[in-house]
C-alpha cells in the first residue's frame, strides 16, 4: 500500500520556538489517521505545511508524491481540507457556498451534497452566518466531501461542537470513510472522537511525534505500573519505553510502551512491596503520554506549604 | 471557477463602492451648487469647473479613502473572517487568486472613482449651466489624481497581505504608496507621462503583493 502523506524531518519555528520538530509521518492510502496532541502540540500547523498554508522551516512534505509547498490545482483538486473553526463566507447562503466551490470542481457532486445537507436537515436557502457552529461544520463536511475527494484532511473538526453534534459529525464521518476507500487525517485532542474513527495514530508532543502506529497497537501496548514501597520510592532506572515515572507518597507510577519481561525483572529488582501492572484506555495512556513531568508538582507543593 | 471569485469579491465590496459613490455624489452635486444638505457650502462651488482644484482635493479625498477601504477590505478581511485557509485551498494557483481578486478590486476602484469626474465634466460641458468656458483638457489634473488612486489601492492590499511585527512595519507599503500618490497627482506632468509613472508603480506594487502572497504563512 503506498504512502499519501509523506513528511522527512518536517520542521517549523515561529521565531526562535520550533513548533514541529523533525517529524517523520507517513499516511497509508486508505487509512484514517488520527493525529493527536494537547493545545499547541503542533497538529495545526503540520496540516498546514501538509496544504503550503505555513512553509517550513526545515524538512520536506510531500503529498500525493508532490512537494506540499507546492502544490500543482489539479493535486489541490484530489484533496478536500477542513479548517479548524469551519471558515466560509458567512453573508453567503448555502447554496451560494455550493454554487463557489462546484465552480472549482469538475467532478463535484451536486446529488451527495444533496443527500447530505438532507441528511442534516440543512436547507439550501440558509444563510451561513444564522447557522451554529455545529451546522456549519456539517456545511464544511458536505462541500468537501461533495468533491468526491481522494484524500480528506480535517483539522481539529469536532472543536466546539456539543457530544450529540460531535456525534452525529463522526457518524456522518464514518459512512464517508465506507465510501471508496478514501484516506482521512484528522486532528483532534478528544480521544473518544480518534478512538471511535482512526485505525492509526500518530501522537505530538510539543512538536515531537512521539507515537506513530495502529490505535489498537498503542492501546495493547501501553501499561501502567504502581510500584509501592514501605518508604521514600527509588528512581526508576531510565530505558527503552518509559513515557513517565511520578513519585507519588511511598508509590512510583510508571507509564511504559511495550511492557515486557526486562521491564517487570527492573521493577522488581527495586524490592517494591507490591507491584500491580494496568490496563489503560486510550484516553487515560494519551493523557500519560503528553501530559509531561509537570503533573502533581503544583500539587505536591500545595501540601507542604499545607503541612507548613 | 474565477467568475465565481469575482462574484464574491464584488458581492463582498459593493458596499464600500455604494458609500464611496454618496459621498462622490454629495461632493459632485456640490461642486455644480446643488445643495443637498442645510450645511451647504457655496464656497466650494467652483467659477470654472476643474481649474481651481476644490473639486479635484475632494474628488482625491474620497477615492484615496475609497480605494484604502477596498485594498484593505479584500486582503485584511480574509484574514480577519479566517476565510484565507478556505479560499487558498481552492484548485487554482495563487496567482489565479490574487491575481482575481486585484482585477476585480482594482476594475470597481476605477469605474466607481470615475463617475463623478465623468459626471461632473458632462456636466461643466453642458451649455448654460454654469457662467464659465469649459474644454475637456481642463479635466487632466483631475485624471491624474484618478490614475493615482491605483497606486493607493495597491498600497493598501499590499500592507493588507504583507505579514509585518508591528503596524508601523505593516503599513509602510500602503505610508510609501501614498506619498508616491501625491506625487504622482502633484508634480507637473502631462497625463500620459503621469501614467507610464503609474504603471510602473502599480506593477512593481503588484509583484511585491503576489510574492508576499506565495511566500507568507497562513496561520
Amino acid at each position: 500500500m503506498s504512502d499519501v502523506i509523506i513528511t522527512r524531518q518536517l520542521t517549523k519555528y515561529y521565531g526562535p520556538k520550533c513548533v514541529v520538530d523533525s517529524v517523520e509521518l507517513r499516511v497509508p492510502q486508505g487509512s484514517v489517521y488520527g493525529l493527536l496532541g494537547r493545545n499547541g502540540a503542533g497538529k495545526s500547523t503540520i496540516i498546514k505545511m501538509l496544504l503550503g498554508m505555513t512553509h517550513a522551516s526545515y524538512g520536506r512534505a510531500e503529498v500525493f508524491g508532490e512537494d506540499a509547498a507546492a502544490l500543482r490545482p489539479d493535486t489541490r483538486r484530489r484533496i478536500a481540507y477542513l479548517a479548524e473553526g469551519h471558515p466560509l463566507y458567512r453573508w453567503m447562503r448555502i447554496d451560494d457556498a455550493a454554487r463557489f466551490v462546484r465552480s472549482f470542481y469538475p467532478e463535484f457532486n451536486n446529488r451527495l451534497l444533496d443527500q447530505i445537507l438532507e441528511h442534516f436537515g440543512l436547507a439550501r436557502r440558509a444563510r451561513i452566518r444564522r447557522l451554529s457552529n455545529g451546522q456549519r461544520a456539517q456545511v464544511s463536511l458536505a462541500l468537501a466531501v461533495a468533491q468526491e475527494p481522494e484524500l480528506l484532511i480535517l483539522d481539529d473538526p469536532t472543536l466546539g461542537l456539543d457530544t450529540v453534534v460531535r456525534r452525529d459529525f463522526l457518524e456522518s464521518l464514518i459512512q464517508i470513510i465506507q465510501r471508496k476507500g478514501r484516506t482521512i487525517l484528522f486532528s483532534s485532542h478528544i480521544l473518544g472522537d480518534v478512538e471511535r474513527v482512526a485505525d492509526r495514530i500518530g501522537i505530538l508532543v510539543d512538536g515531537v511525534l512521539r507515537v506513530d502506529c495502529p490505535t489498537e497497537h498503542f492501546k495493547e501496548s501501553i501499561r501502567k505500573v504502581v510500584l509501592e514501597f514501605e518508604s521514600e520510592p527509588p528512581e526508576f532506572p531510565d530505558c527503552g519505553g518509559l513515557v513517565s515515572s511520578h513519585q507519588v507518597g511511598t508509590r512510583r507510577e510508571l507509564v511504559i510502551v511495550g511492557f515486557n519481561g526486562e521491564h517487570h525483572r527492573m521493577a522488581e529488582s527495586l524490592s517494591p512491596r507490591s507491584m500491580e501492572v494496568l490496563e489503560l484506555n486510550l484516553e487515560d495512556a494519551f493523557i500519560e503520554y503528553t501530559r509531561g513531568p509537570r503533573r502533581s508538582l503544583p500539587i505536591l507543593a500545595g501540601e507542604e506549604n499545607h503541612a507548613q | 471557477m474565477l467568475s465565481n471569485l469575482a462574484w464574491k469579491e464584488l458581492r463582498e465590496t459593493t458596499w464600500i463602492a455604494g458609500v464611496a459613490l454618496l459621498a462622490f455624489g454629495y461632493q459632485t452635486f456640490t461642486a455644480m451648487g446643488v445643495g443637498l444638505a442645510p450645511w451647504h457650502n457655496y464656497g466650494w462651488v467652483e467659477p470654472i469647473p476643474f481649474v481651481h482644484g476644490e473639486f479635484t482635493a475632494g474628488f482625491g479625498f474620497v477615492a484615496f479613502c475609497l480605494a484604502m477601504a477596498l485594498g484593505f477590505r479584500q486582503s485584511v478581511g480574509e484574514s480577519a473572517f479566517g476565510t484565507y485557509l478556505f479560499l487558498l485551498h481552492r484548485p487554482a494557483s495563487r496567482l489565479r487568486l490574487i491575481g482575481t481578486k486585484l482585477a476585480v478590486g482594482l476594475g470597481l476602484c476605477l469605474v466607481c472613482s470615475s463617475l463623478p469626474i465623468l459626471g461632473y465634466a458632462f456636466w461643466a460641458a453642458t451649455p448654460g449651466t454654469h457662467p464659465g468656458p469649459f474644454e475637456w483638457s481642463m479635466t487632466a489634473e483631475v485624471w491624474k489624481v484618478w490614475l493615482a488612486v491605483t497606486i493607493v489601492y495597491f498600497g493598501a492590499v499590499l500592507s493588507g497581505i504583507r505579514p509585518g511585527r508591528w503596524y508601523g512595519t505593516r503599513l509602510l507599503p500602503l505610508v510609501g504608496a501614498g506619498v508616491l500618490a501625491i506625487l504622482v497627482a502633484s508634480v507637473p506632468w502631462t497625463v500620459m507621462v503621469a501614467l507610464a509613472v503609474v504603471l510602473i508603480i502599480d506593477a512593481a506594487l503588484v509583484a511585491a503583493t503576489l510574492f508576499a502572497a506565495r511566500q507568507r504563512d497562513y496561520p
